[in-house]
């Protein structure tokens, strides 16, 4: 697999356990390695992507511990024992959650780079708030950068993905628990 | 149009670059290098920035494109940086004719054109 580390043997590193989408995961690697370098060369989860890795553009958002956070900041050390998130536990089974619904018949995806920091931000907005208006979206998505859509797209994507879950049966279940209810 | 949704996403996003084109992204460049290469110094447009924008289309064909088409991309980043700068020149009276036109710019011109404003108003 990952041959840059071959001057350090793995075995150096102590083992670092964490669960990625609901997977127990243990990593050999240095514990100052950031979580988005781990997330996708040593586990392989590509679905969150690096912007500017300063910490600004929300590219590489994912949740940990029920948190939403730039994974570019975080050393992989201080997941130790974490509940990690990132895109690809969004869909369940190949069925996908209903944000990413959203996006794909709102256009909220343009070159993509951006997508899963977007979905994230807003999976986690629909967590604490099943029921935002447009300010709120904007607020919630205001820490994540899109230089091609506009946002106009995006945003429609959420508040559609939230009148789905609105015009759904009564259920005091938020999107998110319905989607992973299991 | 070949795909309305997509066609609209990319006259918006335009728009919204040209309105940081307008408002926000100076280039600082020292010695033949950007000093301002990061996200905190170089400020782009985000979700609470941009306004809602309104698109719709005239449909002509090209006729040097396949099936009539035309591209689509660039063509909107034209537009909002002068549409900006006539909004603050009707808002104000003062004419700009530089972007960015940052905060500090806007207070700047503002300023100089205070006492010939005092001197007509008297």
């Amino acid at each position: 697999m990952s041959t840059s580390e071959s001057a350090t043997p793995s075995k150096r590193w102590p083992a670092i356990r964490f669960n990625v989408n609901g997977e127990a995961r243990s990593v050999k690697v240095p514990p100052m390695k950031r979580l988005l370098d781990v997330l996708r060369e040593d586990l392989h989860l590509t679905g969150t992507k690096e912007g500017c890795g300063e910490g600004e553009c929300g590219s590489c958002s994912v949740r940990m511990n029920g948190e939403l956070l730039n994974s570019c900041l975080v050393p992989v050390l201080q997941a130790e024992g974490a509940d990690i998130q990132t895109v690809e536990g969004l869909a369940l089974d190949g069925a996908l959650h209903p944000l990413q619904e959203a996006f794909l018949c709102h256009g909220g995806a343009q070159c993509g780079i951006c997508t899963p920091g977007m979905l994230m931000a807003a999976a986690q907005l629909l967590q604490l708030n099943p029921h935002p208006a447009m300010p709120e979206i904007r607020e919630a998505l205001a820490g994540n950068l899109c230089r091609c859509t506009g946002f106009m797209r995006i945003l429609e994507s959420v508040a559609a993905a939230v009148d789905a879950q609105s015009a759904s049966p009564a259920t005091k279940l938020t999107t998110e628990q319905m989607h992973h209810a299991r | 149009m070949l795909h309305p949704v997509l066609a609209a996403g990319q006259i918006e996003g335009g728009i919204a670059q040209g309105i940081g084109y307008a408002l926000y992204e100076k280039v600082v460049w020292q010695d033949g290098r950007m000093a301002n290469n990061q996200m905190t110094n170089y400020i782009m447009p985000t979700a609470e920035d941009v306004p809602p924008i309104h698109v719709s289309f005239e449909e002509i064909p090209f006729q040097f494109g396949g099936f009539g088409a035309k591209g689509l991309g660039e063509l909107p980043h034209d537009g909002p940086a002068p549409a900006v700068l006539n909004a603050i020149r009707d808002a104000t009276g003062v004419a700009f004719n530089s972007i960015p036109l940052l905060p500090e710019d806007l207070y700047l011109g503002l300023a100089a054109a205070q006492p010939a404003e005092e001197t007509a108003a008297r």
